[in-house]
């Protein structure tokens, strides 16, 4: 699948077909940027109509050569006049030139790059995106534009919202399945507009590679997006005081210090997911939930495996200290909140008494 | 310390001996390295945190600097635990370090003075109000910050016989601690021990009879006034060594046991499991096919074969979408007629010579948008060799 000479091969064909590209842009860029209603749209179905229409390309496979005529009138592009010209630049007239695509994957990856004729911004951030570098990894199944959008059937990706997660299910269904059980995609499909989709935490076109250290490090921050919004949080009765608490724990200073220092350098400390899970987030007091009080020994003995019974009540990093929760640090604090300034305040007007007099006696002293 | 010829000006007083001076030395480096470890810890993202952090390759780094001086620190305590028991024990010193009700009395005749209110300070003996209140104030920490970092240092362990909130409430202690100390330290001591007037006793040993007037007049008047004390007889000193020593041995056992357990016996505190997401991430969907172009039924056998039973329908269902009355080249199968007479380049069709025909022709040599099945091309081939009949 990967040999060299296959990579060399599709490298080859990248190449070619940018180039055929640009040839088109430069020789229908007048015709096509001034007037966008291009009307080849009834001309070429007029032979792509037919359900029938397909081809047989060198690998084997059956290529349809069919558009329907319904599909068209439904994406964004057909109703604002932008025909199939606009994508398919070399083929304005009959007969086509000859298809040099190996495959049906070859031609999708050629034929996507006309898409940035118009959405050059996406499409330079999706080139910096995880999926292109699994392409120029030789992976020639990582997708492109068209197998996220659509190609003749490109619609508003985000209507309805739930339609993202559908999406990204297309390769990613395993998780996707789990994201739909958790608490922000039981919510999302009751059509709850506050929940994250997956691509409010991992971007849309230049998607990053979530394993990575930095992502890790910064995944935190990324949570606080939310749970950090006092009026979002008060909506739903939960604490927006996590992540302002958190950052003060036992985990939360490692990670903010490697956040700002070392942010490339893998740090296990525990960031949000490792506890609440990543995908799987549910409700605390879902019995499902990794923070149940019944399942939380179980998630503390990920990282800390000899932890027993009591060590669950060691974690207080997500609530303020308070009389009623937890007495004995409310205590401890207490103390030292009140001595420390009460011992402090106590030597500075002492010594500065001292200080005082030590003046005044030298002033004396110098008087004749 | 006994001193029993008459004082010069010139003369200075041992104050503190050579061990006393090494524990000072080593407890104020080890205070500030745990003070410069420590605070970084509580306040990590200040600037000088940062700085610290940077200076010592990272967080982990202040994390073990702070543990080995720590140690350092406990020893430190031991040796002095050890010591401060030799002299009561043996030497029968006495305890000139507690707080008594002279001190009180110390402090309200120093608040007036300093008022205003009296001629001269209060008269301090050994160790004045000010070095005893630091000196337990030391005491008092080391214990706290010990015992809070032990907790800290082994959590697991600790829950195992306390309940789990123990542990914020060391971490808690330990901070409010350690602000406490280095903040006093600070005021209190820089204050009196090198601002007001530099002592360094703690370093040189010993104070001259002038400074001694100032800081320690009860102290020198005792001194001077006492008289030589015999030393200890050499059996009686075997006795009480014989006594402190088993004592002795058996803090050191124990303190040594818990240096040991604090340092070795938690290792496996944290572990690094495979954190993030463990699902596969590449599972693609069972697509909806794409669509494949419909079979077409093979040409009715019985039915004969001329352009209205046969031909004629097959043409227009497989062809007609672009050979139809639109047809880009004027070639439309429509009608009979239409076929016949073919489109701008000329007729395909040759009746009675299906070779010559270019539809056959074109069919044959593949390639073109819409093909016949080989079935149904060999029915067409058939047909015009028979003479192309419409009916």
């Amino acid at each position: 699948m990967t040999t060299p000479s296959s990579q060399r091969r599709t490298i080859w064909w990248i190449a070619a077909g940018m180039l055929a590209l640009l040839l088109g842009i430069s020789l229908t860029t007048r015709a096509s940027a001034g007037q966008p209603a291009q009307e080849t749209e009834k001309y070429c179905l007029s032979c792509h109509g037919n359900p029938d229409l397909h081809m047989t390309l060198p690998s084997g496979e059956t290529l349809s050569l069919y558009v329907s005529q319904d599909v068209i009138k439904d994406s964004v592009h057909s109703p604002l006049g932008i025909e199939c010209e606009a994508c398919h630049t070399n083929l304005s007239t009959y007969p086509h030139p000859a298809v040099e695509y190996q495959n049906k994957r070859e031609l999708s990856r050629a034929l996507y790059q006309a898409c940035q004729k118009c959405h050059s911004e996406n499409y330079k951030k999706a080139q910096d995106s995880m999926h292109a570098q699994a392409a120029t990894a030789g992976n020639a199944e990582a997708p492109v534009c068209t197998d996220c959008h659509g190609a003749h059937d490109v619609k508003i990706p985000d209507q309805p919202r739930s339609l993202i997660s559908e999406t990204c299910s297309q390769c990613h269904t395993d998780i996707v399945n789990t994201y739909k059980q958790s608490v922000h995609g039981e919510a999302l499909l009751a059509n709850n507009p506050d929940v994250p989709v997956c691509t409010d935490c991992h971007g849309v076109h230049n998607i990053q590679d979530p394993r990575t250290a930095q992502f890790r490090v910064q995944s935190p921050e990324l949570c606080a997006g939310c749970h950090a919004n006092k009026e979002l949080m008060a909506k739903y009765g939960l604490n927006a005081d996590v992540y302002d608490i958190y950052k003060r724990s036992w985990h939360g200073v490692d990670i903010s210090v490697y956040k700002a220092r070392w942010p490339t350098i893998q740090h296990s400390s525990a960031v949000c997911t490792d506890c609440h899970g990543i995908h799987d987030i549910r409700k605390a007091d879902d019995p499902n939930s990794h923070v149940n009080p019944t399942n939380l020994l179980a998630t503390c003995q990920k990282c800390h495996p000899a932890a027993g019974p009591n060590w669950t009540d060691a974690w207080t990093g997500h609530n303020q200290i308070s009389l009623e929760r937890t007495p004995f640090l409310y205590y401890v604090n207490t103390f030292y909140t009140s001595l420390t300034p009460l011992v402090l305040w106590a030597c500075i007007l002492y010594v500065a008494l001292q200080i005082i007099r030590a003046i005044v006696d030298r002033v004396r002293n110098s008087l004749p | 310390m006994t001193n029993s010829t008459p004082s010069s000006p010139g003369q200075t007083f041992v104050r503190f001996d050579l061990l006393q001076r090494i524990q000072h030395i080593i407890f104020l480096i080890s205070f500030s390295v745990l003070g410069m470890t420590g605070l970084p810890q509580k306040y990590p993202l200040a600037w000088a945190s940062t700085a610290i952090f940077n200076l010592v390759g990272g967080i982990e780094n202040a994390r073990a600097i702070h543990h080995t001086s720590a140690i350092v620190m406990m020893i430190v305590s031991l040796v002095h635990v050890l010591e401060a028991l030799y002299r009561i024990m043996v030497q029968r010193t006495p305890i000139s370090m507690i707080p008594w009700i002279d001190d009180i009395l110390h402090v309200y005749q120093d608040v007036l003075y300093y008022l205003g209110f009296r001629k001269h300070k209060a008269y301090y003996g050994r160790y004045s109000y000010a070095e005893k209140a630091e000196y337990l104030a030391l005491i008092w920490g080391t214990i706290v910050m010990g015992a809070t970092g032990f907790m800290m240092w082994n959590p697991i362990s600790t829950v195992r016989f306390l309940p789990g909130e123990a542990i914020p409430a060391a971490k808690a202690a330990h901070g409010g601690e350690a602000v406490l100390a280095v903040l006093a330290i600070i005021i209190w001591h820089f204050y009196h021990v090198h601002i007001k007037h530099f002592n360094k006793s703690m370093f040189t040993g010993r104070l001259t009879r002038e400074e001694m007037q100032h800081e320690h007049p009860a102290e020198l008047a005792a001194l001077e006034a006492a008289r030589p004390t015999a030393p200890i007889q050499p059996a009686e000193l075997r006795r009480r060594q014989m006594l402190y020593l088993p004592i002795a041995f058996i803090l050191l056992a124990l303190f040594s046991y818990g240096f040991y357990f604090f340092i070795g016996y938690e290792t496996t505190a944290v572990t690094t499991p495979l954190l993030g997401e463990t699902a596969p991430v590449y599972v693609p969907a069972t697509l909806t096919p794409s669509p494949v172009p419909s079979p077409t039924a093979t040409p009715n056998a019985s039915a004969s074969l001329t352009w209205n039973d046969t031909i004629g329908p097959l043409l227009q269902t497989k062809c007609g979408m672009c050979h139809g009355a639109a047809s880009p080249t004027g070639l439309s199968y429509d009608s009979y007629a239409n076929f016949m007479q073919g489109g701008k380049n000329g007729p395909v069709v040759v009746a009675g010579n299906s070779a010559s025909s270019k539809i056959v022709v074109l069919q044959t040599a593949g390639g073109h948008p819409g093909m016949l099945s080989p079935d149904e091309l060999a029915r067409l081939s058939e047909w015009i060799q028979a003479g192309a009949p419409e009916k």
